[in-house]
């Protein structure tokens, strides 16, 4: 590991201990970590306990894990396609699994319980997937396979503008719609960490293990090609790997923007194209700013900002500040 | 008879100033005279200016007032439900309800307006099909709508306060004098004052604590549920913590105010639906609330949507649904 890895997964602690000592209960970060501390010997705390250890707790290592999901995601994806522009959402996935969220709350199926819009979320995340694989065929091109996942998107984001539609009448439905598709953390608690802790882990280490032929890959397909690399199935595991990462955040928190476009991109400022540091440096910084931003939103006030808004409005400025000072060709590296 | 519109819509340039009079240089004219010689894409975006300029400004909403009315459309809950409650007098001169009448998650008359009687989205040609007289708009109707309406003749009504009973009765005498059946309407009012008084006489001697709380927001303040509370023999924790208005109220926030009773929503006409319970075990079940005071004690009340949410009638429901829960468990 090289010291600005070192430094970035330093960062993650510290912002778990900001995270842990902000939030609208009024409990400080001493008193936080006495929480945990006495928890993790067994004792019931009672309301405060409750606030540290069900809610905020959970809700931060959830964070870390979503950001370094869609961070590592994000870079998988402008490695594949060779575009700095790439973003995880590039491929679908995400929206697919937003529009069966959006048509599981149409549906009432919320109600069944907290299990349902995640899982019904993921099931989207797998179909996208699938018909993106179908539809692009295991020997596509990447420009084939990109512009079918730009297409899969429009129609996912075009079903879910119609299932508003329907349902504009139902004012509930809406706000539940807006909020999801904003992204939240909100009542994220130990299930969903742990649900979300299988598909993000065996995403993470597909991202990892890919990286060497991620790197081939950025010499070009025929250099690829000439140095080993079987091209077909390295798109496979990549779209396997982005589809579990993306699915999985996607479907416990709603939709996160920039998260994956721009943490690869501060990272690659430290550790240039390179996948083999890029992948695990892209996902500790997305770690690390999706676990602040969640603290930002509920340090901004008593009521609930989320996080996907604040990761627009910070993400998108510094995007164009990015591009700015290095241009495109810096960006791609 | 309907009242005379005080303006026409289209026509707000005074006669004085019409395009075709204003005269070269005119200080303050929006149209160019036609001796002035201009390219022609500029000739047209002039002709453009012009034309937006003698359509003038839209006009205002014109409001009903009080003045009776013969065919009425309603486009809010509440005024389906006033009029239907306020007889068959009234009944007779409905020619629509809102496309929400029928939704028992919203709305307290659900099923009840005859099948003849049309339920109508917010669409301008649809709602002129009609041929009212009145149209009882809600705050999200779209300028357009309410312009194409007003220029036809429709004279617009619009309820904008729905913070609690007094706003109520000011909606019930407004419609009973548009019906032009007043003793209708005071009839209600009795009904509703007897139960406030029945909601009174078994109001406890000490208030609990209660908040409002669904999917991130809760009910403080100025807000129907304010009302509710209060002739319930509860007392608002959001609107004691300072909060005004439907807001959004974090869970953690929610849950350090360790409340007594959690009130919530559910998707049910009745309160003994098991949809009821199931919105009650879904609130118990997020993370933290199970160390409140209510989840202790049993005090998460789910209240069937169209009482809670109401702004009529259906606010007396659903503070008699809360006394006979609370006072039930209570000793």
């Amino acid at each position: 590991m090289t010291r600005t890895t070192w430094v970035a997964a330093a960062a993650i602690p510290i912002a778990l201990l900001v995270s842990l000592g902000t939030g609208p209960g009024d409990i400080g970060l001493g008193e936080a970590l006495g929480v945990i501390g006495r928890r993790l010997l067994g004792e019931d705390l009672g309301l405060r306990g409750a606030i540290v250890w069900d809610l905020r707790l959970p809700r931060a290592l959830l964070a870390g894990l979503v950001g370094a999901a869609l961070a590592a995601a994000g870079a998988l994806c402008q490695g594949l396609f060779r575009n700095p522009m790439a973003d995880p959402g590039v491929l679908g996935v995400s929206s697919g699994a937003a529009l069966f969220a959006v048509v599981g709350l149409l549906f009432g199926l919320d109600r069944a319980g907290l299990w349902a819009i995640p899982v019904v979320a993921a099931v989207g995340a797998a179909a996208a997937m699938g018909l993106l694989l179908a539809a692009a065929g295991r020997q596509a091109s990447l420009a084939v396979l990109l512009l079918a996942g730009v297409a899969l998107a429009a129609l996912c984001s075009a079903l879910i503008t119609v299932c508003q539609a329907l349902a504009s009448h139902q004012w509930d439905f809406g706000l539940k719609v807006v909020y999801w598709l904003m992204g939240s953390f909100e009542g994220r608690s130990w299930p969903h960490l742990s649900w979300a802790l299988p598909p993000c882990g065996l995403g993470l280490a597909l991202a990892l293990w890919l990286r060497r032929d991620l790197d081939a890959l950025h010499l070009g397909s025929d250099a690829a090609a000439s140095l080993g690399v079987d091209l077909p199935r390295l798109r496979l595991l990549v779209v396997l790997a982005v589809g579990l990462l993306v699915g999985a955040a996607t479907a416990l928190t709603g939709v996160l923007a920039f998260v994956g476009l721009v943490a690869p991109h501060v990272a690659r400022m430290s550790s240039g194209p390179g996948h083999r540091r890029l992948v695990p440096l892209a996902a500790l910084v997305g770690a690390s700013a999706t676990i602040l931003v969640d603290a930002v939103a509920r340090s901004a006030s008593g009521v609930v900002i989320p996080p996907g808004v604040i990761t627009s409005l910070v993400g998108a400025p510094f995007f164009l500040w990015l591009l700015r000072r290095r241009g495109l060709r810096g960006l791609a590296g | 008879m309907p009242a005379a519109p005080t303006s026409s819509p289209v026509h707000t340039v005074p006669r004085g100033r019409a395009c075709a009079r204003v005269t070269p240089g005119e200080k303050g004219s929006k149209c160019r005279p036609r001796d002035t010689r201009l390219p022609a894409v500029a000739r047209g975006l002039a002709v453009l200016f012009a034309l937006s300029a003698c359509t003038g400004a839209p006009a205002p909403a014109r409001e009903a007032g009080d003045a009776p009315a013969r065919r009425i459309v309603s486009q809010t809950i509440l005024a389906d439900e006033v009029l239907w409650a306020l007889g068959p007098a009234a009944q007779a001169r409905v020619v629509g309800v809102s496309s929400l009448a029928d939704d028992p998650r919203y709305s307290g008359v659900a099923g009840v307006w005859p099948p003849a009687v049309p339920r109508r989205a917010l669409t301008s040609e649809g709602l002129l099909a009609l041929e009212p007289d009145l149209a009882i708009i809600a705050s999200f109707t779209s300028p357009e709508v309410r312009e194409l309406l007003s220029s036809h003749g429709v004279r617009l009504l619009e309820f904008t306060r729905f913070t609690g009973f007094a706003d109520y009765r000011a909606h019930v005498r407004r419609l009973a004098a548009v019906v032009e059946d007043p003793a209708a309407g005071e009839r209600l009012l009795s009904d509703l004052d007897a139960r406030l008084a029945r909601l009174a006489a078994r109001r406890p001697a000490a208030s609990l604590a209660a908040v409002s709380w669904a999917d991130g927001h809760a009910a403080a303040g100025g807000t129907s549920f304010d009302d509710v509370a209060e002739v319930a023999g509860l007392s608002n924790m959001a609107k004691e913590k300072g909060l005004e208005g439907h807001v959004p109220v974090a869970l953690e926030l929610m849950v350090s105010w360790d409340p007594p009773v959690i009130v919530t929503g559910c998707p049910a006409p009745e309160p003994d639906d098991p949809a009821c319970r199931a919105a009650e075990a879904a609130v118990a079940a997020l993370p933290g609330v199970r160390a409140t005071a209510a989840a202790r004690d049993g005090r998460i009340v789910a209240v069937p949507g169209r009482a809670l949410a109401s702004t009529g009638e259906g606010m007396a429901r659903a503070a008699e649904i809360l006394q006979d829960r609370l006072l039930a468990e209570r000793p």
